[in-house]
């Protein structure tokens, strides 16, 4: 039987916390063991609120709390009302409006440029597999083990002077879009998802009348939404934190994003609103993370499964 | 009388086989593997391939190529580049720069490993051990979300060496501190090792509570039925079926930690007096740096330096744990 | 409707294995041919042939008097019902049932009046809007024959479409299937592992194995006149049974003899018959008929007795066959004899 890839997914069988995996109901009963692992329950619990969430915490008060409180008394709540001020401050004095919106025109491009790059090669690996593709695999796994430093001078120098073009492209956002488009991972993980699809449906389609193209369209993408939903989510995230490859190729301040601006913003501007800009600068991954907590927590997993 | 055993083996196989409902033969095709599709169709799959080919190609492959002829070369961007044969090679050994380097990040790696890699086990563990875990997943996760620049300017404050610096005002509570933190060639390291394990340690708790939910259920039932109590399940069920994912995770960070640039950039500069200074800072610092800066040939040289280094490194490790990971 | 013609076809993989050896037939046009045998005959490749989803090694197809072998699956203008539905899951019933004649530029009107129309033939005109995931799998099944029925090919190639259905569902299933192909009068190749699938719906059966056509006839003609030991035991349940000639008292070390579980009496039967003693192994009851597990020497006999007398285990009594329905094959070829090119073939010794 098919296993519908859109489908609900089964419920895991086999879950240590019910009752018979690692701690068994019988454990359970002795009065040691209950009180040994509510307790660590409890301290866990504190300390990944504490040492997880409490530095969030803490941007988020600060960003809204006068500098000079914030520099003289730290740990204190409001003790002279808010700011928030500091906030309207950042947006508009400093310009994070600007480069939050840089952030997210080079993300989407990337993202962009990523998905193309991934659904078609994996389609041609895994649907079409013509018979070169052992070596395009093998050309694509050499590079997921080389370190991304080895790559960052050529590329950089690559970018200044293109081979052909007699024209740099430091300064546009193609020389961070495109680049980002390689990632061996990302074409793994796709031709690992395509390789999953049922081949029942491609002869059916195929007997139907679908051509290549028509294939690729209209069925395997539709059909591909979950892993597309991994790759976007993890494409997106890895752009925001972009930071050594946009300080290095944009050096217009206008078009830097978020993560280059933020140490010269540091420098030249009082604490407070300089708080209140990183604290803007961390909402989107943080509420994209609250939003699409599956996808992040899927992702993890699977690059150990590929890597492993 | 020969010639009617094999007949007779022959009828009762018929028989048998008739008995046996086999399986269904469309799913015998799948283990041949054929291609799903006609050959001819040589320039739609190519066209398929077009994008990865141009993008890995310019992006990925030709640089790699050219770090390589980097390494070998004198460039300045103005005149053409001359051979230079190992010159860079030498060049970076001899840099005194370089032993501090490779100290520092050593030093950084050992220092992850020792905070960063059992905290996040003994953590999954217990998270596994919970019914509702979503809530603790994502407290654990949410760090690495953060971008790393804001976590690194965040720790930064955090870190400030005066009495009303965040940490030292808490420590300041009971009586601790205040400490010089990023200051102090002593505590510079360590301070940003520990906040590198706060951004990073989430995606590894992660991973582990993966490999633990994956454990059946019956491995344990057996377990208790032998008689082991918690503790003892751990030790014999739990850890050795992790050991895979124990293995890699380890090789892995190994790998991470080696390259850390962000922290060292941000935090210290490199400093205080070198104190902080890793190799990939040194790499950038030999490309883009403002005192040496623009000797691609020695950045490429060490970058080459460090990748062949982590490769032996790997090979070493794998050949070494082959007894040990599962299966 | 199209009649299809296999011309000496063969398909040789690239490890060597020959999946489907010279394999030639034909079938008639608005025919409901049966492909059957056991696992690895080579029946799904050479249906898979006929769609076009198989590349042709060595011989021609032909459908419709044309020959096929190097046109597209979708030029062939045949529909396939595969053995998982494959059916599409990311679109709904209407959509699945559609999709092809949407390939095929047919405009919105007629697609929508055909899907229509083989909603309702089968039963499915409340689910159009549902996604296959929705679906029981009588229901998916249903859909993946809707569409194949809304194409309106010239030939249906069917893949055990009934073995991931329960037992119930099957047999009503296989009724529904039949009914439709007699209605529609489409060409129709229906490959399959169980013989009683084979029985019941072909108008003719090809009986296949290791890749080689064993014998192609209508039902009637494989069960009462099998070309060789494997499709005479093959055929019919419970099987045939085959023993070396002598076993039975026929003077004749060159054959075996194979008998049906039904054709077997209790007690000595008139002169016309083979006689032989057994003993009683095991007793079926079955109600309405016995099966009754013989041992003859060291060789196991199957047969199937009226309820009266019944038999116990352990007894031994004597057994008659009537000698025309005794059919010998050969002992190195297994090939059966044809009737009467033996004279009076038997000769029980008393």
């Amino acid at each position: 039987m098919i296993a519908y890839p859109l489908g609900r997914r089964a419920r895991r069988r086999s879950d240590p916390a019910d009752g018979e995996g690692l701690v068994s109901q019988a454990d359970l009963r002795r009065p040691g063991v209950r009180w040994g692992l509510g307790t660590a329950h409890t301290i866990l619990l504190a300390g990944l609120v504490i040492i997880g969430v409490g530095p969030i915490l803490w941007l988020a008060k600060s960003a809204i709390t006068p500098t000079q409180d914030t520099i003289t008394h730290p740990m204190s709540l409001f003790p002279h009302g808010a700011a928030w001020s500091n906030l309207t401050q950042a947006w508009t004095n400093v310009d994070v409006g600007r480069y939050f919106w840089n952030t997210i025109v080079i993300a989407i491009g990337s993202w962009l440029c990523q998905i193309v790059v991934a659904t078609t090669a994996g389609f041609a690996l895994s649907v079409l597999r013509p018979r070169y593709a052992k070596l395009i695999t093998g050309l694509l796994l050499t590079t997921l083990f080389v370190p991304a430093i080895v790559l960052l001078v050529p590329l950089y120098v690559e970018i200044v002077h293109p081979p052909l073009v007699h024209h740099s492209f430091i300064d546009s956002y193609w020389a961070i879009w495109l680049p980002a488009g390689a990632s061996a991972f990302n074409v793994v993980l796709m031709t690992r998802f395509f390789d999953n699809l049922p081949r029942e449906i491609f002869e059916a389609a195929r007997i139907d009348g679908c051509g290549p193209f028509r294939l690729f369209t209209s069925i395997v993408l539709p059909m591909s939404r979950p892993i597309l939903g991994v790759v976007s989510v993890f494409a997106l995230l890895a752009s925001w934190k972009d930071f050594l490859w946009p300080l290095l190729v944009l050096t217009d301040p206008n078009k830097q994003p978020l993560s280059v601006r933020l140490p010269t913003i540091q420098a030249q501007t009082e604490l407070g609103v300089f708080l209140a800009a990183m604290f803007i600068s961390c909402l989107v991954p943080i509420v994209g993370f609250l939003i699409f907590q599956r996808s992040f927590l899927r992702g993890p997993g699977l690059s150990g499964a590929i890597k492993g | 009388m020969a010639t009617i055993e094999p007949v007779a083996s022959a009828v009762e196989k018929t028989q048998d086989a008739r008995m046996r409902q086999p399986a269904a033969e469309s799913s015998r095709p799948r283990a041949r593997r054929r291609p799903s599709w006609p050959p001819g169709d040589a320039l739609s799959t190519l066209a398929f391939l077009l994008p990865m080919l141009a993008i890995f190609g310019a992006f990925s492959w030709y640089p790699i190529v050219r770090t390589v002829i980097m390494s070998l070369q004198h460039t300045n961007l103005v005149q053409p580049a001359t051979w230079v044969g190992f010159a860079n090679f030498s060049t970076v050994i001899h840099d005194p720069l370089f032993p501090i380097a490779v100290k520092n990040t050593a030093e950084f790696a050992l220092l992850a490993l020792v905070f960063g890699y059992p905290i996040p086990l003994i953590a999954a563990v217990v998270m596994s051990s919970v019914r509702r875990r979503g809530i603790y997943s994502a407290l654990a996760f949410l760090p690495v979300v953060i971008p790393p620049v804001v976590a690194v300017l965040l720790w930064k404050t955090f870190y400030d060496a005066s009495s009303t610096g965040v940490f030292n005002t808490v420590l300041g509570w009971i009586g601790l501190g205040p400490y010089p933190w990023l200051q102090s060639q002593q505590t510079a390291l360590p301070s940003l090792v520990l906040e590198s394990t706060w951004a990073n340690a989430g995606a590894t708790v992660i991973i582990y509570l993966a490999a633990l939910t994956a454990v059946s259920n019956e491995l344990y039932e057996a377990a208790s039925v032998d008689g082991a109590g918690l503790w003892k399940k751990v030790w014999h069920v739990t850890l050795p079926q992790l050991r895979g994912v124990l293995l890699v995770t380890m090789i892995l960070q190994i790998i991470g930690t080696a390259q850390v640039f962000l922290e060292p950039y941000l935090f210290t500069s490199g400093g205080p007096a070198n104190a902080t200074l890793t190799v990939l800072l040194l790499i950038y610092n030999y490309a883009f740096g403002n005192s040496l800066g623009g000797d691609y040939g020695a950045a490429t040289a060490l970058s080459l330096m460090l990748a062949g280094f982590l490769a032996v490194f790997s090979l070493v490790y794998l050949r070494a744990t082959r007894s040990w990971s599962s299966a | 409707m199209a009649a299809i013609r296999f011309e000496a076809v063969t398909k040789v993989y690239s490890d060597g294995t020959r999946a489907v050896d010279s394999l030639s037939l034909a079938i008639g046009e608005g025919e409901f041919m049966v492909f059957v045998g056991p696992s690895g005959c080579g029946k799904t490749t050479a249906l898979r042939m006929v769609a076009g989803l198989e590349g042709i090694s060595d011989g021609a197809i032909y459908i419709g008097g044309r020959k096929v072998n190097d046109v597209t699956p979708k030029e062939r203008d045949v529909a396939m019902v595969f053995q998982n539905y494959a059916l599409y899951p990311h679109m709904t019933v209407a959509e699945n049932l559609g999709f092809g004649l949407k390939l095929r530029g047919e405009n919105k009107g007629e697609i929508a009046r055909r899907v229509r129309e083989a909603a309702a033939a089968l039963d499915l005109e409340d689910h159009l809007d549902r996604k296959p995931r929705a679906l029981s799998g009588g229901q998916r099944q249903r859909v993946a024959l809707g569409r194949a029925i809304v194409r309106e090919p010239s030939a249906f190639l069917m893949d055990e479409p009934l073995s991931n259905l329960d037992a119930a569902l099957r047999v009503q299933t296989r009724a529904e299937i039949l009914k439709l192909q007699k209605r529609l009068a489409t060409t129709t190749i229906y490959v399959t592992h169980d013989q009683v699938e084979a029985m019941t719906m072909g108008d003719r059966i090809a009986v296949m194995k290791k890749g080689t056509l064993q014998q192609i006839g209508t039902p009637e003609e494989l069960y009462t006149r099998p070309a060789n030991v494997f499709v005479a035991t093959f055929i019919g349940s419970p099987s045939m049974n085959v023993v070396p000639a002598p076993t039975l008292g026929i003077r004749d070390q060159e054959h075996l003899a194979g008998f049906r579980p039904e054709h077997v009496r209790l007690g000595a039967g008139d002169a016309d018959s083979v006689e032989f003693e057994a003993k009683v192994d095991v007793v079926e009851y079955l109600g309405d008929e016995q099966l009754v597990h013989l041992r003859l020497g060291d060789r196991p006999l199957v047969a199937k007795l009226p309820v009266e007398p019944r038999l116990h285990a352990g007894a031994t009594a004597a057994f008659g066959i009537p000698a025309g329905c005794i059919i010998l094959f050969g002992v190195d070829t297994g090939q059966a004899l044809r009737p009467g090119s033996r004279g009076s073939m038997l000769q029980p010794t008393s």
